[in-house]
């Protein structure tokens, strides 16, 4: 869906039209609730939060400029109320507590998991900055400049936190021998 | 010590992420054959942004989006029942304003009582022996028993009925699960809409609503009864998903011949 798409979706909200709301969230539902849970690892806070950014949007949509894309603006929203219910509830260090993986499967497969293992581990050890533009990078797999609209950041900014991110990710992966 | 530069961490994430120039791939790819140790942590890079990309996407808990809907609509209805009251008032305070309207009133009330005592014959009688509403009722629709299914799995056993009148359907479950559950009811948009919602034993935890849905979260035991009203397609077919943990563990579907009386 493009973002003329969900122009004319918000307009009919705006105009009360719960069924363009309905349309919104079930576009954006899952994405949206991918990026809290990779904030979070932890999926009932991710529910919480998810609801939570939905409804934010649907009470903020009269300050949506129409000129961003509306998904980079959603974004920002589910990074910030992820941040905050973060900082509401627990350090990230207390993510060994929760974390178990999946089943493991033959082969590469095995391999692949206990990367990814490692991986959502090591990302809730980085701090929120660096975590944000991995997750925007990787999971939802943004450019650049939509990125930047979605941190409020420069694109400068971007490449910059990247490069870092991903040093300090890869130095934890390969102390935990994962890499 | 180690050759890795910022100049050669810059053009590895360039060319990771898709954005380095031909001049800058050459460059890279000087540093990669000139060195064992940039050549390993090129790797090592691309296999962590690999394994980042390849990260399976969660799916949403199950109702999730319909709870959103739901709550989202509920501000505005209670801000319509805020107006509604507010239209009342000034109502009421209009007819205080005015004595005329305090008189009528009181005079239309007295004759509208007289009127009923006299048909009544409570005058004569002496006592009152009244029972039912006020107001009037339609009669209930007729229904017909259409379908009858029976439910046995490890997590759930019960029944479900279908029942219809007309363009009412009745979808009467008789559940009884080990822990908690969700039945969603699926269906074209616009072919049904909740026409209503009915329970006998114990409480539903939870019902949502949206186009084409509606999620029940139940546990234990639960009779309850979901009506819908069909909308133009007669031949709409009813699914049902019984799910636990976002799992679909039975799935059922109410095709158009099996809506209709054998």
């Amino acid at each position: 869906m493009n973002n003329n798409d969900d122009t004319g979706l918000i307009q009919a909200v705006e105009k009360g039209d719960h069924g363009a709301f309905a349309t919104l969230v079930r576009q954006y539902e899952k994405p949206i609730y991918n990026v809290v849970y990779r904030m979070l690892h932890d999926r009932e806070e991710a529910r919480d939060v998810t609801q939570t950014v939905f409804l934010k949007t649907f009470e903020n949509l009269h300050k949506y400029d129409p000129e961003r894309k509306f998904f980079s603006w959603l974004c920002r929203i589910a990074i910030n109320e992820a941040i905050d219910s973060q900082g509401r509830t627990r350090p990230s260090t207390e993510y060994e507590e929760q974390h178990s993986p999946e089943q493991a499967s033959p082969g590469d497969d095995l391999q692949r998991q206990e990367l990814h293992d490692g991986l959502e581990g090591a990302l809730m050890t980085l701090n929120t900055d660096y975590r944000s533009v991995l997750v925007l990078k990787h999971i939802v797999g943004m450019n650049y400049h939509d990125i930047s609209l979605a941190l409020e950041v420069s694109e400068k900014t971007v490449k910059s936190r990247l490069f870092s991110a991903r040093q300090k990710l890869a130095g934890k992966m390969k102390k935990e021998a994962y890499l | 010590m180690s050759s890795i530069n910022q100049e050669i961490n810059a053009l590895i994430q360039a060319d990771i992420d898709g954005v380095i120039g031909d001049t800058e791939r050459l460059q890279l790819q000087q540093y990669l054959d000139g060195s064992e140790e940039v050549r390993a942590y090129y790797q090592d890079c691309q296999r962590l942004c690999e394994g980042l990309d390849s990260m399976e996407p969660l799916d949403p808990p199950v109702g999730l989006a319909a709870a959103i809907v739901a709550t989202a609509a509920q501000p505005r209805e209670e801000g319509a029942e805020e107006e509604w009251a507010g239209s009342w008032k000034n109502l009421f305070a209009i007819w205080f304003e005015f004595p005329v309207l305090r008189y009528a009133t009181a005079f239309l009330v007295g004759a509208v009582l007289a009127s009923s005592l006299s048909q009544s014959g409570l005058n004569d009688r002496g006592e009152m022996r009244t029972a039912g509403l006020a107001g009037t009722m339609s009669p209930a629709p007729e229904f017909t028993a259409i379908q009858a299914l029976t439910l046995e799995q490890p997590a759930l056993n019960g029944s479900l009925d279908l029942l219809r009148a007309d363009r009412l359907l009745q979808l009467r479950f008789a559940l009884d699960s080990t822990g908690p559950l969700e039945v969603a009811v699926r269906y074209q948009n616009q072919s049904y809409h909740l026409f209503g919602f009915s329970q006998e034993i114990s409480e539903v935890l939870s019902l949502t609503a949206v186009d084409g849905e509606i999620a029940l979260g139940i546990a234990g035991e639960q009779d309850f009864t979901v009506f819908l009203y069909q909308h133009g397609d007669l031949d709409a077919p009813i699914e049902l998903d019984f799910k636990r943990d976002g799992e679909t563990f039975k799935s059922l579907v109410i095709a158009a011949e099996q809506q209709r009386a054998p």
